[in-house]
C-alpha cells in the first residue's frame, strides 16, 4: 500500500507534508466521564475538507485501552466535525484507556497535490487512498487522568490524627490518614493547610517512585511460572511531568527532585482528595 | 451480568490488596521477616485442603456467602487439566464462561470469588495444593517461622506465588493484564473471547473459523502476544487486526510468530485494520528464506552484468 500524505499532530510525530495545514482535536469527557465529545478542526488542507464534504473521509476517535485489551473504532457522522461517543462502562472507561483522534479515508479516493509540500508534487497526478488510511493524526487523549488513577487516599481510624502513610497499592499509591483529616482536606481543598498535605502525598509518592523504579527501571525479581519479568509502571505520570514542564526531571533521570515533580503536577487542577481513585 | 463495580464491593478489594501484600514482597529476600514466613505457611497449608482453603479465603477477604452464588458454573476439572491447559479444554472452558463481562474479567478478587465458588461446589479436586502448583514438604509448613533454611524459604515463597498467581492473579507484582495470562481458567476465557471476537471480524469468506483462531491463539505464545499488544502494539488489539495474524499464522502452518505480529502492526501503522482491505490487511508475509532467494536471483543477475562488463573490457 502506498504511503499518503498526513497532517501529524501528535508530539513525536515529524510532519512536513501539509506546510500550512493543522488538525486539532478538543476532547471533553461529559456525563461524569461516561461520554467524550471530539471537536475536530482541520485547516490549510482543502483538498482534504473537500473529500470530507463529499463523504470519503471522515473524522474518528479510535478507542483503545490495552489494560481491558480493547480496541474500536468510532466514525464522526458523514461531513460533521462534532461526535459524541458514549463510553461503554464494561470496557474502555477504565484505567490505560485513549481515545486516539484523526482523519481517516472510508472509502478509495485521490487525493490532488494541492497544498502539500513540494516533494508531493513530484508525483504529478493524483494520489491514490485507500480506505483505511489515516489522513490526519492528533494528540492522544487519556480517559483516565494518570494523577488521580495514580493516587487515591484512604481512610483508616488505627492511625492518630495527623498521621499520614505512603504505599504502594498497584496500580495506585494509597496515601492513609485519619478519617477526620480526610474529610477536613476534602471539604477544604483550596485551605493551604489541604494544599500543604497533598502536596506531602505527592513528594511521597514521587520519592518512592523513584526507589522503586515503577518508572521503568529494573525489574523486581518477580518472575512468572514462564519466567517472563513484571513490566514497569507509572509511563503516564512520568509522561504527564514531561508534558508540563519539559525541563523537570522524571524519575530515574539525573538530578531527578521528586519536590520539583510534586509541584509541577500540583500545577494542574486536576488532582482532588478522590478516595476512589476515578478521574473527575 | 452486573458490572464489577457491583459484585466486587469495595472492601473486599481493598482486602485482597492488603492481603496480597502482607503474603508477597514486591522484591524476594533471601531472609524473609518471619512474620512473612508463618504468613505464607498458613496460606499454602490451607491449600492442603478445599475446606481449609475455602474457609481461609473467605476469612481473609471478608466475603459474603452471596457474593460465591454468583460466579456461573463450569464442568469440573482435574489437576493435569489446570497444569498443563490442552487445546481442547482450554477452550471448552473459555467457552462456559463466555458471558462474563470484559471488565468483570480483568479484576483479580473476582476470579477469587469465582475460584472459592469452584471450590466450593466440587470442581477441583481434592487436596488443592497439585491443581495450584502450591504442593510443597510439609515439613517447610510446619518449620519454625524464626530458623527456616533460606532454601526452605524460596520453596515456600515460590508455592505461595503459584497459588496467588494461579487462583487470579497477583496484580500487585504483576501487572493487572497478567491476569489474562497467568491463571490457568482466566487465561482460557481470555484467549476463547479474544478468538470469537477476531472470527467475527473476519469476512465470512476468509475460512477463518473460532476453532482455528482458538487453536492458533493457544498454540502460539500467548504471553508474548498479550505483553506485545500492551507494550509495543497496541493495534494488535483490533479484532479484525488478530484476525489477519490468525489468517497469516494459519497459512504459514507454524502458530503465531513475532514476525507475523510485527508486519500486521507494520500495515496496521497507516491503516486503521477495521477499514483496511482485507487481502491486503491479511496477505501472507514472505518468508525470510524466499526473499533471499530473490536476491540471490537478483545478485546472480547483477553477477550476469559485471562478467559481460568484463568480457567487454577484456575484448
Amino acid at each position: 500500500m502506498r504511503v499518503v500524505p498526513v497532517i501529524d499532530t501528535r508530539v513525536d510525530a515529524l510532519s512536513c507534508d501539509y506546510p500550512d495545514g493543522r488538525y486539532q482535536c478538543k476532547m471533553t469527557t461529559v456525563s461524569s466521564g461516561k461520554t467524550l465529545r471530539a471537536d475536530h478542526e482541520i485547516e490549510g488542507a482543502d483538498e482534504l475538507k473537500k473529500l470530507l464534504s463529499k463523504g470519503f473521509v471522515m473524522f474518528a476517535l479510535e478507542l483503545v485501552s490495552t489494560v481491558s485489551l480493547i480496541s474500536t473504532l468510532e466514525l464522526a457522522e458523514e461531513g460533521k466535525s462534532t461526535q459524541t461517543v458514549v463510553l461503554d462502562p464494561s470496557s474502555v472507561a477504565e484505567q490505560g484507556a485513549q481515545a486516539r483522534p484523526g482523519l481517516i479515508a472510508v472509502r478509495n479516493c485521490t487525493l490532488s497535490g494541492s497544498g502539500l509540500s513540494p516533494a508531493w508534487q513530484e508525483f504529478g497526478g493524483r494520489i491514490p487512498v485507500q480506505a483505511g488510511q489515516w489522513l490526519a493524526r492528533g494528540q492522544h487523549y487519556e480517559l483516565a487522568s494518570p494523577q488521580t488513577s495514580l493516587m487515591k487516599f484512604v481512610a483508616d481510624k488505627e492511625l492518630r490524627r495527623r498521621e499520614m502513610r505512603c504505599r504502594f497499592a498497584h496500580p495506585s499509591y494509597e496515601i492513609v490518614m485519619h478519617p477526620d483529616d480526610l474529610a477536613q482536606c476534602q471539604q477544604n481543598e483550596a485551605q493551604p493547610a489541604a494544599k500543604a498535605v497533598m502536596l506531602a502525598a505527592w513528594v511521597s509518592a514521587l520519592a518512592d517512585a523513584n526507589n522503586r523504579s515503577a518508572f521503568g527501571g529494573h525489574a523486581d525479581g518477580d518472575v512468572g511460572e514462564d519466567g517472563e519479568q513484571r513490566e514497569p509502571l507509572g509511563h503516564q505520570l512520568a509522561a504527564k511531568i514531561k508534558a508540563l514542564d519539559p525541563a523537570c526531571p522524571t524519575p530515574g533521570e539525573e538530578d531527578y527532585d521528586p519536590l520539583r515533580a510534586a509541584t509541577v503536577l500540583l500545577g494542574e487542577d486536576l488532582i482532588t482528595f478522590d478516595s476512589e481513585g476515578v478521574p473527575p | 451480568m452486573k458490572s464489577k463495580y457491583q459484585i466486587v464491593p469495595e472492601n473486599v478489594e481493598h482486602n485482597f490488596r492488603m492481603w496480597q501484600q502482607s503474603l508477597v514482597e514486591p522484591k524476594r529476600s533471601m531472609n524473609p521477616a518471619p512474620t512473612l514466613v508463618a504468613k505464607q505457611q498458613e496460606l499454602v497449608r490451607s491449600a492442603t485442603s478445599i475446606e481449609s482453603l475455602c474457609s481461609y479465603l473467605v476469612q481473609q477477604l471478608n466475603i459474603k456467602p452471596d457474593l460465591i452464588s454468583l460466579p456461573p458454573n463450569i464442568q469440573a476439572v482435574t489437576s493435569d487439566e489446570m497444569l498443563n491447559a490442552p487445546a481442547e479444554w482450554d477452550r471448552y472452558v473459555g467457552c462456559q464462561l463466555l458471558q462474563v463481562p470484559r471488565i468483570e474479567a480483568l479484576s483479580s478478587p473476582w476470579w477469587y470469588i469465582c475460584h472459592i465458588a469452584w471450590l466450593e461446589r466440587g470442581v477441583f479436586p481434592d487436596p488443592p495444593d497439585t491443581t495450584f502448583n502450591a504442593r510443597i514438604n510439609p515439613r517447610i509448613l510446619e518449620s519454625n517461622p524464626e530458623t527456616i533454611p533460606n532454601s526452605a524459604s524460596k520453596k515456600l515463597d515460590d508455592a505461595t506465588r503459584n497459588l496467588l498467581r494461579r487462583l487470579g492473579g497477583l496484580p500487585h507484582i504483576r501487572r493487572l493484564y497478567r491476569v489474562a495470562e497467568d491463571p490457568p481458567i482466566p487465561r482460557a476465557y481470555w484467549r476463547c473471547r479474544i478468538a470469537a471476537d477476531a472470527t467475527a471480524s473476519a469476512p465470512a469468506n476468509s475460512g477463518l473459523t473460532f476453532e482455528k483462531c482458538h487453536a492458533l491463539l493457544h498454540s502460539g505464545q500467548w504471553g508474548r502476544f498479550i505483553e506485545r499488544t500492551q507494550n509495543a502494539y497496541s493495534s494488535l488489539l483490533s479484532p479484525r487486526s488478530l484476525a489477519a495474524v490468525c489468517m497469516i499464522a494459519d497459512s504459514n502452518k507454524k502458530g503465531v510468530r513475532m514476525d507475523h505480529l510485527q508486519v500486521i502492526a507494520r500495515r496496521c501503522l497507516q491503516t486503521h485494520p477495521d477499514l483496511a482491505d482485507w487481502a491486503y490487511l491479511s496477505r501472507t508475509v514472505v518468508p525470510s528464506s524466499a526473499k533471499s532467494k530473490q536476491t540471490g536471483k537478483d545478485s546472480s543477475t547483477t553477477k550476469n552484468r559485471q562478467a559481460r562488463r568484463t568480457h567487454k573490457r577484456n575484448r
